[in-house]
């Protein structure tokens, strides 16, 4: 088995963008839009997917890793349309995933099960054994390695997650949910995985926590109902909110002041 | 197939089960449990193709099991929730389901072949009859546990509650069970159409070790079995709901292909394997290519039994003497011959006999052929038995029980001694008549029976 | 109340029943069709062929088994019930639910077999199926009663104490031997079960 996607590795890129989304629309479910006509473009870096619970994050993130089709509007992952039908056999070869609910076989062992993964990702049989030690060090699980899934605890599990996400080398990284069950000082080890990742990768990252975003991510993407309300840095972000919005941080205030004015934000929770 | 990752799922899966499970319980059934397929004429170690058969025969209970093995193996990525994180990969569903589908092929297959194996070593070293003909039975018992196992991944997949593995397990049950064909006829008769028996991968157990299956059986269930696992696997692989109902086809094609080969009469069914069947002989003693290892214990004794039978019986003694070939239904009368005396080595009395008890035994029943058949099935009849033994002693001048039967040699002692006592105490002129009537009775398996011929040897 | 019906349903009850009343009255639907020669080879075939009637308990007592393991085991292990007694009840109360739906078939007209035989194969039967999930998971719990019942269908008629016991599922009702080893069965798996509690899973 060779490596289709060499050609394109050395081959100069030909997209400006890893991500880009042009008015996509994604349903779920009968005829509820998860995702509704969002613009949004994502480069190299660390982009944090916010949003309140509903917003849609977990449809969009389904969307980039190619799980569900858009409705409308046009997807392009790294140069590629992913929005018609097909098997995107070399776009996939380059995404990395990790669901909010992540399943996993838990009779195998934590380097099987990213061997598997790796398998699956159809990384070249010769790269496997080094990839996945790579990948399970990165995560902090190399004297784990050997252990059953179903004797590692939740935190471990969501490392194992992460750890088949970014076996692959991927160029687009999707993570979802990633830092739920990880304890401080994982969450800290984590951070720093995520800065080092952004450097050559296109990382998105949904999570509820607003701190995470502050530490690790380059770039902020806020999303409501489905739309796209304030994309930039954590800086901007915080310059949003003032003293009267409600949150203990500047860039807590700067998400609830965004998403009260866009009037979107309903109920207490 | 990539080789780390079969062999991940060579220790991960239910594979390891799979093959532990045939020759675990198949061994265990054929040690523990006193059956016919440890008698001796039909023993499962006997010949290659009883080992076939019986070993065949097994499937009644470990296709099921094996299908249910599988169900519990395909419902693996529902119960993990695996299902998204395998949708954003980018190799094919099918490169997942063959190498699942391949290990556990593996290790069937592997099971399988460790049951013939134990039961191969055991025919070999007991000087069975060689020949490959066996092979075919064996060869679609092995497709047929692979389809099960593949056929239950597949299901499991699409129907994935944990009610599918034992729902699956019960209703396969119930279909082999309810299609097993009955070994007393002549020839295994169901009491279902036989084409739909065939479907059943299990066979009749082993009574009649001449009978094989022939080879449209082999062709019709190879068929009905390719289908059935391909169906397995599409379903195993399929993502859409038209790959589920596409997945179909092949079972239906294999079906229809299926019932237009295999034989609709069960005497197409199990056939008399002929080159078993045919004979070599030593002299006037005569036997089956099949027990040939015993031609030469039974030409000794044979031969002076002939030169024996003639003394008495002069020109109307049988001339030879020859293992009876004829198929029969269970409990009937076994093959009668005038010029042959007819040997059946399920019968114990010549069957385990050697030297000059087997002489003895040849005697009676040359001169006394048994009417109700003595096999490891069956037990024969006393008078018949004190028949033969009175019969014998006539020729040999002493009397001594014929062992080695259900009927115990101390009662037929018993019964005997009487009757000889008196038949003892006839002028040798009526001695010879009244064998000679013994001898007709005994040919004609009439009303009035062999003994019946003897003074006080009347059933009372 | 409610405790039980969330119970009830947290452990696929009413799919199990279901499946439960399709068997028997699929057995007894196949039983009463003539069905009687076809597979009695071995036992021999004739009224009151009890093959059908086991085969029906079987696949009761399998659809019963899959509750037997519950939908989270970290969760129902720290729940604060005392789980003990209610184990034991689930069980017992399964056996008698497979035996009754047998007897309420049976009233549609046709013998399948009588009272005793389907008490005493269901009650055994359901213990093994207990003793399977304490030893191997709610998953596998039907693998045990499957067997055993594949395994009593294949022997010959039984002859000694052994091959009895082998075969205790088709035997006539009041054979000693029978009674005992359901006895035993319905007792060991209720008490292993009631005690250990479902098997973590394995095959995942």
């Amino acid at each position: 088995m060779t490596r289709a996607v060499s050609a394109a590795d050395l081959a100069p890129t030909t997209y400006a963008w890893q991500i880009r989304a042009t008015g996509l629309k994604v349903r779920v479910g009968g005829n509820r839009m998860a995702v509704d006509g969002l613009d949004l473009s994502l480069g190299t870096g660390v982009h944090g997917l916010l949003g309140p619970n509903g917003a849609g994050k977990t449809t969009l993130i389904r969307a980039l890793a190619t799980v569900v089709r858009p409705t409308a509007g046009s997807l392009e992952l790294l140069g590629e349309s992913a929005g018609g039908r097909g098997e995107h056999r070399a776009l996939r070869r380059r995404i990395g995933y990790l669901p909010q609910e992540f399943g996993y076989y838990k009779r195998f062992t934590v380097r099987e099960f990213v061997e598997y993964m790796a398998w699956l990702k159809e990384v070249p049989k010769a790269d496997v054994p080094g990839a996945v030690q790579r990948a399970v060090e990165r995560v902090g699980l190399a004297d784990r390695a050997d252990d059953r899934m179903k004797a590692l605890s939740g935190g471990m599990v969501r490392r194992v997650g992460i750890a088949q996400a970014i076996v692959n080398d991927p160029a687009v990284l999707l993570l979802d949910e990633p830092t739920v069950g990880l304890d401080p000082a994982q969450r800290l080890r984590f951070r720093e995985l995520l800065q080092e990742l952004g450097r050559d990768t296109c990382v998105v990252v949904s999570t509820h926590l607003v701190e995470d975003v502050a530490a690790a991510c380059t770039d902020v993407v806020l999303f409501a109902e489905g739309r796209l309300v304030f994309q930039g840095t954590p800086d901007e972000l915080a310059a949003a909110g003032g003293p009267e919005h409600v949150g203990d941080s500047p860039l807590e205030r700067g998400y609830s002041a965004l998403l009260a004015g866009s009037g979107r934000e309903r109920g207490s929770w | 197939m990539n080789g780390r990752v079969a062999r991940i799922e060579l220790r991960r899966s239910v594979a390891p089960w799979a093959g532990a499970l045939v020759p675990v319980f198949a061994l265990a059934l054929l040690y523990l449990i006193p059956g016919p397929w440890a008698w001796d004429t039909v023993r499962w170690t006997e010949q290659w193709t009883s080992l076939a058969m019986w070993t065949r025969s097994l499937l009644v209970f470990l296709w099921p099991l094996v299908l249910g093995l599988g169900a519990l193996q395909g419902l693996r990525d529902h119960r993990s929730a695996m299902g998204e994180l395998l949708t954003s990969t980018p190799r094919p569903a099918w490169h997942r389901a063959a190498t699942l589908a391949g290990t556990i092929a593996l290790t069937l297959v592997a099971g399988f072949a460790l049951l013939l194996v134990v039961g191969g070593a055991q025919v070999l070293a007991g000087g069975a009859y060689q020949h490959l003909g066996w092979l075919p039975i064996s060869l679609v018992a092995a497709l047929a546990l692979i389809a099960a196992a593949v056929l239950g991944m597949g299901l499991g997949r699409t129907l994935p509650s944990p009610l599918t593995p034992p729902a699956l397990t019960v209703a396969a049950f119930v279909f082999t069970n309810l299609l097993r064909t009955a070994e007393g006829p002549a020839i295994p008769s169901p009491a279902a159409p036989n084409r739909l028996v065939l479907l059943s991968p299990a066979v009749s157990q082993v009574r009649e070790v001449l009978l094989t299956l022939s080879a449209p059986v082999h062709l019709g269930q190879t068929l009905w079995l390719l289908g059935l696992a391909a169906t397995g696997f599409a379903l195993l692989a399929a993502a859409t709901r038209r790959g589920r109902l596409l997945a179909v086809a092949p079972v239906l094609a294999g079906s229809v292909l299926a019932l237009l080969v295999l034989p609709s009469d069960p005497r197409r069914t199990y056939v008399v394997d002929t080159a078993a069947a045919a004979m070599v002989c030593e002299g006037r003693v005569c036997v089956t290519k099949l027990h040939e290892a015993r031609l030469h214990d039974l030409a000794g004794p044979g031969e002076k039994a002939l030169r024996l039978l003639h003394g008495a019986l002069g020109a109307r003694a049988p001339v030879e003497i020859r293992e009876s070939t004829g198929l029969r239904d269970l409990l009937d009368t076994p093959e009668r011959s005038r010029t042959a005396v007819l040997v059946d080595f399920g019968d114990g009395a010549i069957g385990k006999a050697k030297g000059e008890e087997l002489t003895r035994a040849l005697l009676g029943q040359g001169l006394a052929p048994a009417c109700a058949p003595r096999s490891e099935r069956e037990g024969g009849s006393m008078s018949d038995i004190v028949a033969q033994d009175i019969a014998a002693a006539w020729v040999l001048g002493d009397l001594k029980p014929l062992p080695g039967t259900a009927q115990d040699p101390d009662r037929q002692t018993a019964r005997a001694l009487p009757v000889w006592k008196r038949f003892r105490a006839l002028p040798p002129a009526e001695q010879r008549a009244r064998i000679d009537a013994v001898h007709e009775a005994a040919l004609a398996c009439g009303d009035s029976g062999a003994l019946d011929q003897l003074p006080g040897g009347a059933s009372r | 109340m409610r405790w039980l019906t969330l119970y009830s349903r947290s452990r696929q009850m009413p799919a199990s029943f279901a499946a439960t009343v399709i068997a028997a009255v699929g057995m007894w639907a196949l039983g009463r069709g003539g069905g009687g020669s076809g597979a009695a080879s071995a036992s021999g075939s004739g009224p009151g062929d009890p093959q059908f009637a086991a085969l029906a308990l079987t696949a009761g007592v399998a659809a019963a088994s899959v509750g037997l393991g519950g939908q989270d085991l970290a969760l129902d292990r720290t729940a604060a019930i005392r789980w003990v007694p209610r184990r034991a009840a689930h069980v017992l109360l399964a056996a008698a639910v497979v035996a009754a739906v047998a007897l309420a078939v049976r009233t549609l007209g046709d013998e399948m077999a009588g009272t005793e035989f389907i008490v005493r194969d269901s009650a055994g039967l359901m213990g093994l199926a207990a003793l399977g999930a304490a030893a191997c998971g709610g998953a596998y719990a039907w693998t045990l009663p499957v067997l055993w019942t594949a395994v009593g269908l294949f022997v010959p008629p039984p002859t000694n104490t052994p091959t009895r016991v082998a075969a205790w599922l088709l035997l006539p009702p009041g054979t000693p031997t029978a009674t005992w080893t359901a006895l035993t069965l319905t007792a060991t798996g209720t008490a292993a079960y009631a005690l250990a509690g479902p098997r973590g899973r394995h095959v995942a």
